[in-house]
């Protein structure tokens, strides 16, 4: 299936960081965090990478303490191929929005193999 | 702050019933997650996406497009329902306006029930909203057509031609509205990259066609350069119209999955067809008529039109031949266009069928695995399908070799004889002479009899063999039937008359377009009753199909001799043509099935 690079760097951030970690559970506010997106920003690229396959998301199994259950993000096979191939053209982007995000936002980017789970 | 939390919390907690099923978990998500944001400005900013997330999607679902909607229906309604006074068709404009509005509005809740509500995503949306606004458009414009078409003298409203017509238009446009929801629902049977890629290919062919002749007909250029020019940008365009749907399915099988097997290819080539046919005839149609009912108003486009359409002569009454959008209007020396109604009848089979005929195991779409007979059988639409037996048998082929032979031979001799002549000749005269004075004391016979060759009823025939077809399953019939009379007619009104052009009281008549359509579904009828559904069954019963079906091509060609369009050599040349025609097709139909089984020599049941 060719899925052109037609992604925005927002887009691409959120790509570059679920493929940091392929087989982890994320979740939003965590992916806010460290690719420095606002909510109103980071939701609609998560629903429109949903649509395309390339995210599956669910909700977490077990009803955790303190707190409600979380929805939860992944990234696909199909997804993995083709954020590599759309990284793999636009090498700099992920860095551009980081480095963007950290001006704006004043906030220190959470290094990519920080060690979180959703 | 923290009561601004709450209520931006509260807000979003009870908007989400409002938003699309799809998107109800992703609010909830967002919403769940504030309470791991550290509460303050980042919680409040964090909130705030989630309020611009939600009234995005809910301000655009819930209220956007239905008040998008009723406002389009709204402008319509105003625009069409006025009408100069007497203007009978002020009656047909508010009676279609309703009544599409009425069908709009409720096929989106009919649909929903068996396939779902609009799929996720913007490309659905999108091409939704575009197919409701272009038939709102193409009704909007037709409205003006009819406003100056029907207009005193040329009261229309009153003929019941003219209510089958508006039944027929209104029926066609619910057909198209529930393609569209069906094509973009979440459960559609449609694969979304082959409705894309149909849609887009159909855009480009009606953008192409509108260009090549804005108000259907040929242009007219004067020079001879610009005159070979534009007759080659004419074949060019014709050889797009018909590949844009084969190319459309190939690109929409290799985008939807390499992977998938050869039979069930045929769906998504079909679908990816019937979008582009779909498609292009809504923008031809929808332009096309635009341009029309700009006419009447515009000196400068009426300039134009007196000077690139035949001996058309720029005059509000002459608008009245188009008779809506119906039927087309003779322009002059040239003959009949086919009317926009005829293209969007069979715009969409014809697409459908050429993609399916693209998808077809052994089509060449993709590899196919070894083996593949090209009768196995795959779905359309829920149908089981396969590309069917050939066409003829050994003998048939012959004989339809030496008929398309014979009928090139008829149609070239006769029209060298009778090249540049506006008179009839001794033998024309004298079978012509008896047929219109007989015709001549029963008044309004003829229009009957010729009736069954013009062009909604030859649509409604061909459309009852393409389904016949798709009910037994013969894909290939159902292609011949498809193409059979805009083939002919192509063939006829586009090369052959032209070619010789022999006229009749001023009017282009050599072949008869009448004759040739009854006659290319006479062949085509003969092409389908060839193998018969038993072997061996119901001979008599054919050959009396047949006999009858022939009877019927020698009335119309009675009638169109009857009301003086035509010379009796003209219909024979006319019969010619159309059953020439089929001949061809059908062999070259055949190719594919003899070329993957050249052993099959003939089919013992063949009749």
């Amino acid at each position: 299936m060719g899925h052109r690079s037609s992604f925005s760097v927002q887009t691409l951030a959120v790509l570059a960081e679920l493929c940091a970690t392929p087989s982890r559970w994320r979740h939003g506010y965590g992916l806010a965090k460290v690719t420095g997106l606002k909510s109103g920003t980071l939701y609609p690229v998560l629903v429109r990478l949903a649509d395309r396959g390339l995210v599956e998301a669910c909700w977490e199994d077990e009803q955790p303490a303190g707190r409600p259950r979380r929805h939860l993000y992944r990234i696909t096979p199909e997804g993995l191929a083709v954020a590599t191939t759309a990284l793999a053209q636009a090498p700099s982007a992920d860095d551009q929005v980081r480095a963007g995000s950290r001006v704006r936002r004043g906030r220190r980017v959470a290094a990519q193999a920080a060690p979180w789970t959703g | 702050m923290d009561w601004l939390t709450t209520v931006i919390m509260t807000l979003l907690r009870y908007s989400e019933p409002m938003l699309p099923a799809g998107q109800r978990a992703w609010a909830r998500a967002l919403r769940v997650e504030a309470d791991q944001v550290p509460a303050g400005w980042d919680r409040l900013a964090w909130l705030a996406g989630g309020a611009r997330f939600t009234v995005r999607e809910a301000a655009l679902n819930r209220l956007g497009y239905p008040v998008a909607f009723a406002a389009a229906v709204a402008g319509t309604a105003w625009t069409a329902w006025s009408g100069p006074p007497g203007d009978s068709a002020v009656v047909i404009n508010r009676v279609d306006v309703i009544t599409i509005s009425v069908i709009l509005a409720g096929l989106p809740w009919i649909v929903g029930r068996a396939r779902g509500p609009v799929a996720d995503g913007r490309q659905a949306r999108m091409i939704r909203t575009a197919g409701y606004a272009a038939i709102l458009l193409l009704v909007l414009v037709k409205t003006a057509v009819e406003r100056v078409a029907d207009a005193v003298p040329n009261n229309l409203a009153g003929s019941a031609l003219a209510w089958t017509g508006e039944i027929a238009f209104l029926a066609v446009m619910a057909g198209y509205a529930a393609a569209v929801l069906a094509c973009t629902a979440r459960r559609s049977p449609a694969i979304p990259a082959a409705v894309a890629i149909g849609t887009v290919a159909g855009v480009t062919v009606g953008l192409l066609v509108y260009a090549l002749g804005p108000l259907g007909f040929p242009l007219r250029f004067t020079g001879w350069w610009p005159a070979r020019l534009y007759d080659a940008a004419m074949a060019l365009g014709a050889l797009l119209a018909l590949g844009a749907p084969v190319v459309a399915a190939r690109v929409a099988i290799r985008r939807a999955d390499v992977t998938m097997p050869a039979r069930s290819r045929v769906r998504p080539g079909a679908i990816a067809g019937l979008c582009t046919g779909m498609t292009a005839a809504l923008v031809v149609a929808a332009l096309s008529t635009a341009t029309i009912a700009l006419l009447p108003y515009d000196a400068g486009l009426r300039n134009w039109a007196a000077g690139h359409i035949g001996q058309w002569t720029p005059a509000v009454g002459q608008v009245a031949s188009v008779v809506g959008i119906r039927v087309g209007y003779v322009a002059g020396n040239s003959a009949f266009a086919a009317g926009y109604l005829i293209v969007l009848l069979l715009s969409p089979v014809a697409g459908c069928a050429l993609g399916a005929w693209a998808g077809r195991p052994g089509g060449g779409a993709a590899d196919s695995p070894a083996g593949t007979a090209p009768s196995s059988r795959y779905r359309v639409a829920g149908l089981h399908l396969r590309y069917g037996e050939p066409l003829l048998d050994a003998g048939a082929r012959r004989r339809a070799g030496v008929l398309l032979a014979c009928s090139a031979i008829l149609v070239v001799a006769l029209g060298l004889l009778f090249a540049h002549q506006a008179t009839a000749d001794r033998l024309d005269h004298g079978i012509d002479a008896p047929v219109i004075t007989w015709l001549a004391g029963h008044p309004g016979l003829a229009g009957w009899l010729a009736f069954p060759g013009s062009q909604l009823p030859a649509a409604a025939l061909s459309a009852a063999m393409v389904i016949g077809c798709l009910l037994t399953r013969r894909l290939n019939g159902a292609l011949l039937a498809a193409i059979a009379v805009p083939a002919a007619i192509a063939v006829n009104d586009g090369l052959c008359k032209p070619l010789f052009h022999r006229t009749y009281l001023g009017v282009l008549s050599y072949p008869s377009g009448h004759t040739a359509t009854m006659f290319a579904l006479v062949a085509t009828l003969a092409v389908l009753l060839d193998v018969p559904l038993r072997p061996g069954s119901g001979r008599m019963a054919r050959i009396a199909i047949l006999a009858a079906a022939c009877a019927l091509g020698a009335v119309v060609a009675a009638g169109v001799i009857g009301l003086r369009w035509h010379y009796f050599t003209d219909t024979v040349a006319g019969a010619a043509v159309g059953i020439g025609t089929v001949c061809a097709i059908a062999l070259v139909l055949d190719l594919p099935t003899r070329r993957r089984r050249p052993s099959v020599t003939g089919d013992p049941a063949g009749g």
